[in-house]
């Protein structure tokens, strides 16, 4: 196994950058994984998610995996829990659409109404 | 699923269902004999599923009374020759393992198998530990990882790229073999 002491600097830099924002998480991403998720392209959907965060230099939002919620027919499913806010659920989120809907809600704070399901 | 790799994906989810709280993901490339494996320490299987476990009708789902997961990881193995075999005696945890023959004309290719590694590395709140080759090496152990970090969240772009490498590092030669025995592959 890859020597840890890599991850310890990485732990000990994340914290120093929290320290500065208050240590709190500003929004949670929840990207549906069970079989319909996956076969849907889910793991894209959550690489994109994860990737934008990235780019965008994002370091204070979570992104959580869950099963199934029983709308298979929707997936790839996405959650948008903004701290303060009801949860917003999209459906059918590929990669471009996952991208917009972090820059446009997650960052921008506007649901992206023609996205949103239910 | 598009690719192998997404059925490991797939079936690892099962165990975070079951609230496993240690996984063992193995997985293993001799000739073109790909095997997964997945080792879990949760309650094993449940009633429903343990009469089938592979039939879509045995299943815990609420939802709806359907499940895929193992049905079609097992129809994507026997379609290379393989097979998939699930053990679980209440108690003992669950055991899945599928054997794939990647020089199979129907074998499809084996993916991005980091990428569904790190997605259930970083998704699951179970520990997930990754065993590579016959005798098992482990090549992740979540729960040091875990521990190193203290606290500090595994969705964050560092971390998931240092497990992106760590993993990289460490199947690369897996892959490079699957592409080479692939049917039509690189050999």
């Amino acid at each position: 196994m890859k020597s840890l002491d890599e991850l310890r600097k990485i732990r000990d830099q994340v914290r120093k950058d929290l320290e500065l924002r208050g240590g709190q998480h500003r929004a949670k991403v929840v990207v549906c994984m069970g079989t319909c998720g996956i076969a849907a392209g889910a793991r894209e959907t959550m690489k994109a998610i994860l990737d934008t965060l990235e780019a965008e230099k994002v370091t204070d939002v979570a992104v959580v995996a869950a099963g199934c919620q029983g709308f298979c027919e929707q997936e790839p499913l996405v959650e948008i829990h903004l701290r303060d806010a009801a949860p917003v659920r999209y459906g059918h989120v590929d990669a471009e659409k996952a991208a917009r809907i972090v820059r446009e809600h997650i960052l921008g704070g506007h649901t992206v109404d023609e996205l949103v399901f239910g | 699923m598009r690719d192998l790799s997404l059925h490991l994906l797939d079936i690892l989810e099962n165990s975070a269902k079951a609230g496993a709280t240690r996984v063992v993901a193995g997985v293993s490339l001799e000739n073109d004999i790909l095997t997964f494996s997945v080792q879990d320490n949760g309650p094993g299987l449940p009633a429903p599923v343990a009469a089938d476990p592979t039939h879509p009708y045995c299943t815990t789902r609420t939802e709806r009374p359907v499940g895929l997961g193992l049905a079609l990881l097992r129809a994507a193995a026997e379609a290379t020759g393989g097979s998939v075999t699930v053990a679980g005696a209440a108690g003992r945890g669950v055991r899945v393992e599928a054997v794939f023959h990647l020089g199979h004309v129907d074998a499809r290719p084996l993916g991005d198998l980091v990428g569904a590694l790190v997605t259930a590395a970083v998704g699951w709140p179970y520990d997930l530990v990754v065993e590579l080759g016959r005798p098992p090496g482990v090549v992740l152990d979540m729960a040091e990882v875990r521990r190193a970090l203290d606290g500090v969240s595994l969705a964050h772009p560092s971390v998931r790229r240092w497990l992106e490498q760590a993993l990289g590092e460490a199947l690369a030669p897996l892959q490079e073999q699957a592409a080479g025995v692939a049917f039509g592959g690189t050999r």
